[in-house]
């Protein structure tokens, strides 16, 4: 036990002088300790900033209590009736599906179901967009939630639908909105037109089971009707709409928990399919054979993880190659150093010292410089989150996303100095503690010129880097070309000078007539506003991914597939396509007279008529939503237009139908277009100021300009090829950097086989091709890694890409002309160096 | 090409001057030298004396300060650096008192060398290597590194590499500098030999035993040349 602890003390004392000793030689060599520290504080940096965001959005766990236990409910298989999806259709449900899997089954401890909706927030004389949800009243017991005020909702809230006017605020929202007045309780909301009572307001740090949105309040879902005016349809089975959790019992597995499940489906499905008609036999039973699958529910519903998980996993593994090439730099920096304390490290070995004991004093003093790299890296982090995470919040519209340091972000900033420090240490440790004692000792003359052998480590990790480089250059190529490409897009619509924004009466108590009229009069306003040139509105927001479609029956097509007989629709305003700047290919646009009462009429896209009309003029032909012998077609084509980008700018361009908004049944919202000169954006508080005069409690919501749109749609493509070019240029000059070093102390070394050379009839030339030579080798070595690598992260990224593929020739042409570039570059100086070697001087070396 | 009188080398006059910081070092004074083709010379004196000096200059590799030096009847004084490198490359071989063989290179590559600068053929220049180092006794090294070579053996080398070009002239620096006494008679024989053979052979040595390999030794003291014998003696045993 003595013994014991005396060795632990003599090895705290050595690592302790190895600690101080380190400190002495990084501050020994100012220069070295500066270029490492600055190269791994870029890496580490830009990874923190990275991680930051992989972390909150891919990683983060659900700050429930033992997230682990909970699953999200999938059902894939057929489906009749509405059906709402935010990505995956397969995990909504209706309220009687749920209600009756919550109570008839034996393997979950609970079971939560939830619908995020848009909210129009009055409270305190003001009326803000917002966003809810609309949740069972086990939801927070489920996810084992305790209020911060008041109380949360209970299955008493569950009971009688319309009869449970109250609402839980979000932290943040009672935070923001309320300055955290404890007096808020038993406050009323008028919410969607309904009034609300506050009852609670949930937990600090929670904001939803869905990571990127964060509701501001929770209302239950037995409102469903007051909060959704449209549509309410809490007890249709065939209404699918409902987001699935539930908490597995303890001890049981997925698998046991999927069996016991599926046990009460069966039956509930063989009920629901008792009132479906109209399907075949083998649709029936396609639609009794559907399971219920378990996935995974520690991180909530992953719309916004499948989303952009790809994007950030592409950076990641970029950004993941800067910091090994900015550690490959610094271990090339340590073997240069080390072959210069060789002597040193013999004397050491001389004296006792064993191999192992030598290479914990050089770690000692990568670890060092590794921790001075972290603590600027984890700066540089800081400013890139606070950089970055504001930009992706707003462009994506996800919320919850924070810029701030928090422990798994410290941790992941620490692990990475670690491995950093060990990976860019260990190898020039091991190999300067190699020498062999005596020869380095005996001062004896050497009858050869220095071999390069030893320095042959460093060109192996200067390939490296070039492999890695080629890696992020072809990357930065392929995801900048998509870049180009989809900014070149033609998107069938003008984006210059217009400005839009978006209303939601529905929500604030209007009815589609009263909608309607507001629409109306809103429009004839606008178009008086000095600037203004046009107005055009549209339910959906264009370019903004949203889409509203329905099977159609197509007169004179009959018996139309399936997957051709979905179309998408969007209920537009007469000057709409002139506003946006859509060429109509024939017939007309519509106009006021396209109203209420009025015959149904439509405008088609031009690959619908293609699609559908080929070799006939679709003017004044009809088609209907809906499908089967009952449907007869009665909405007339009364005009054809150029195609458009409809959902995004990487859309196909596929078959639209353009509705009269006057003619719709119920208006959600409407987005508004104005073509304005001059500027745009002198026109917004007039527009702004317009609907307030009309209505001074509706929110305008999304005011920008429709550039800005197709800025956000292409957001994602955006910051990868910002980021991948930003990469791809810090990991060339990291790789300069990595040559340059080489082949400077290569000169250094072989100035006296140069002087050699050269005594024997060396020209300039010769001596620049030997240079060129060693760096020709370094890059080829690389070229030869780095290529099949580049072309398999390539395939892997394909469906990032767009017009332009894995297998593009020009993007790895333009890498390796890049590589070459900096090869040559790099080798400018050492090899101008070697070529001014004087033979004389270098031949004194003996 | 030598001139009438077979002079290879010629020297008026040469000085050399180096100058470091405020300090002047005269290295060599008013040196007047002619060299005949086919002629064994050594220059002799004790370390310091300038014997290096005149021998890089003698070689190209360095310019003198004042004076005029004709090599092969042509001055080059005047030459440029490119024009030096060439002459040196194929008008003059060079034996180092350090070998300078490049340690990456195979003992063929080394010899190579000078053939390589030189554009030679690939046939041919095998042939020369193969030539010159069997003529060092050396051919059965091709594929060594200099490391796996005895001292004699890497200077055998480094000759096979100042012949295999056809110099006019042998630049040898303190041939034996590095080697033990026996190594170092082998190679004066091997110089010997070659310069029986027609060889013109430039040595510069501070050994009186090996000066006396050559037919004619010049002595230098302080940068002078203070004695010069014209009969050689052979053998030094």
């Amino acid at each position: 036990m003595v013994a014991g602890s005396l060795d632990g003390e003599i090895l705290m004392r050595a690592i302790w002088q190895d600690i101080r000793f380190g400190a002495r030689m990084l501050a020994k060599h100012p220069g070295f300790t500066t270029i490492a520290v600055l190269t791994l504080a870029l890496g580490i940096g830009a990874n923190t900033a990275i991680f930051s965001l992989v972390n909150q959005v891919l990683l983060r766990r659900l700050p429930v209590q033992n997230p682990d236990e909970l699953v999200v409910l999938r059902s894939p298989g057929p489906m009749r009736g509405h059906v709402w999806s935010d990505g995956d259709e397969a995990q909504s449900f209706s309220y009687p599906m749920y209600k009756r899997l919550r109570d008839s089954n034996g393997v979950f401890s609970g079971m939560l179901a939830r619908f995020a909706i848009p909210a129009s927030i009055a409270s305190r004389g003001q009326t803000e967009r917002g966003s809810g949800e609309l949740v069972s009243g086990n939801y927070f017991d489920v996810l084992g939630l305790h209020p911060t005020l008041g109380r949360l909702f209970t299955s008493d809230d569950d009971r009688v639908p319309g009869a449970q006017p109250v609402a839980v605020l979000s932290h943040a929202y009672w935070t923001r909105r309320f300055g955290g007045d404890p007096n808020v309780l038993n406050q009323t909301l008028l919410v969607n037109n309904a009034p609300l009572t506050i009852i609670g307001v949930a937990p600090a740090g929670f904001t939803g089971i869905q990571i990127g949105q964060a509701a501001d309040i929770f209302v239950p879902l037995m409102m469903k009707g007051q909060m959704t005016p449209e549509r309410n349809g809490l007890e249709e089975w065939d209404n699918y709409w409902l987001a699935v959790l539930a908490r597995r019992k303890p001890g049981l597995s997925m698998a046991q928990a999927e069996a016991g499940i599926n046990a009460a489906y069966r039956p509930l499905l063989q009920d629901q399919l008792a009132q479906i008609n109209g399907w075949d036999p083998q649709k029936r039973q396609k639609f009794l054979d559907k399971k219920v699958l378990l996935v995974a529910g520690a991180k909530g519903r992953t719309t916004l993880q499948n989303d952009s998980g790809q994007p950030l996993i592409a950076l990641f593994v970029m950004v993941a190659l800067v910091l090994l090439i900015a550690c490959t730099n610094v271990a090339n920096l340590l073997l240069a150093q080390g072959a210069a304390r060789q002597r040193e490290l013999a004397i050491r070995a001389a004296m006792g010292a064993s191999r192992g004991r030598m290479i914990q004093q050089l770690l000692a003093e990568s670890l060092l410089c590794a921790l001075a790299g972290g603590a600027a890296g984890l700066l540089i982090g800081a400013w890139l989150m606070n950089l970055l995470t504001p930009i992706v919040a707003s462009n994506l519209s996800v919320k919850g996303l924070s810029a701030s340091l928090d422990l798994g972000v410290l941790g992941f900033a620490a692990g990475a100095t670690l491995i950093s420090g060990v990976f860019f240490g260990l190898l020039p440790a091991w190999r300067v503690t190699r020498t062999a004692v005596a020869q380095t000792l005996k001062d004896q003359a050497t009858t050869t010129s220095a071999g390069t052998s030893h320095v042959n480590a460093r060109k192996m990790l200067v390939a490296g880097q070039v492999a890695f480089t080629l890696l992020l250059l072809a990357g930065a190529f392929l995801f900048t070309r998509t870049l180009w490409n989809l900014r070149k897009q033609n998107l069938g619509l003008r984006t210059e000078n217009v400005v839009t924004f978006a209303i939601s009466p529905i929500l604030n108590g209007y009815d589609t007539s009263r909608s309607i009229a507001l629409i109306d009069q809103l429009r004839a306003r606008m178009a008086g506003v000095p600037g203004v040139r046009a107005v055009g509105t549209s339910e959906l927001g264009t370019l903004t991914g949203s889409d509203m479609g329905s099977n159609v029956t197509i007169e004179g097509s009959k018996d139309l597939a399936a997957e051709d007989s979905h179309i998408n629709f969007d209920p537009i305003s007469p000057g709409y396509f002139s506003t946006l700047g859509v060429p109509l290919l024939s017939g007309r646009e519509f106009n006021e007279g396209d109203g209420p009462g009025k015959a149904k009429v439509a405008v088609i896209s031009e690959a619908m008529a293609k699609k559908y009309f080929a070799g006939r003029n679709p003017l004044g032909l009809h088609f209907a939503f809906g499908a089967g012998n009952d449907t007869k077609p009665n909405i007339e084509i009364v005009g054809v237009v150029k195609d458009v980008k409809q959902d995004h700018v990487r859309s196909a361009d596929l078959p639209y139908i353009y509705l009269p908004y006057a003619q719709q049944p119920t208006i959600r919202e409407m987005t508004f277009y104005t073509y304005t000169q001059p500027d745009p954006l002198l026109a917004v508080s007039a527009l702004r100021s317009t609907v307030q005069e009309l209505d001074a409690n509706l929110p305008i919501f999304g005011i920008k300009t429709m550039e800005r749109v197709v800025d956000e749609d292409l957001f994602g493509e955006r910051m990868v090829a910002a980021l991948s070019a930003t990469f791809g240029t810090l990991a060339a000059l990291l790789a300069a950097m990595g040559i340059y070093g080489v082949l400077a102390y290569l000169v250094v070394q072989r100035t006296r086989e140069i002087g050699i050379r050269m005594a024997l009839g060396a020209e300039t030339a010769h001596v620049r091709l030997l240079i060129v030579k060693e760096v020709g080798t370094m890059v080829l070595l690389g070229v030869a890694v780095g290529l099949p690598l580049a072309y398999g992260l390539a395939r892997l990224s394909e469906s990032l890409l767009f017009g332009v593929h894995a297998s593009d020739p020009t993007v790895y042409a333009l890498g390796l002309a890049l590589i070459a570039v900096i090869a040559l570059a790099a080798c400018y100086i050492p090899a101008r160096r070697a070529t001014r070697v004087d033979p004389l001087v270098a031949l004194r070396y003996e | 090409m030598a001139d009438a009188n077979g002079t290879l080398i010629k020297m008026q006059g040469v000085k050399k001057v180096f100058f470091t910081d405020e300090v002047e070092t005269h290295a060599l004074e008013e040196i007047h030298l002619e060299i005949k083709k086919g002629t064994y010379i050594s220059i002799a004196g004790p370390s310091g004396c300038g014997k290096s000096t005149l021998l890089s200059i003698l070689g190209l590799l360095d310019s003198p300060t004042d004076g005029n030096y004709e090599l092969n009847g042509q001055p080059v004084g005047k030459l440029t650096i490119s024009e030096r490198t060439r002459i040196r490359n194929r008008e003059i071989g060079f034996i180092f008192q350090a070998f300078n063989l490049i340690g990456d290179l195979t003992v063929y590559e080394n010899v190579e060398l000078p053939l390589t600068y030189r554009g030679t053929s690939s046939s041919e220049r095998k042939q020369k290597v193969q030539n010159a180092l069997e003529r060092v006794g050396m051919a059965h090294r091709l594929r060594h590194y200099p490391s796996q070579l005895s001292g004699g053996q890497q200077q055998r080398v480094a000759v096979a590499r100042a012949l295999v070009g056809d110099p006019l002239i042998l630049m040898a620096d303190e041939p034996t500098g590095n080697l033990d006494s026996k190594n170092g008679e082998a190679v004066m024989e091997l110089l010997r030999d070659l310069h029986r053979n027609g060889a013109t052979i430039c040595m510069v040595t501070h050994d009186q035993r090996y000066a006396n390999f050559a037919e004619r030794t010049i002595h230098l003291f302080d940068g002078r040349i203070v004695e010069e014998t014209q009969e050689a003696r052979v053998g030094a045993n």
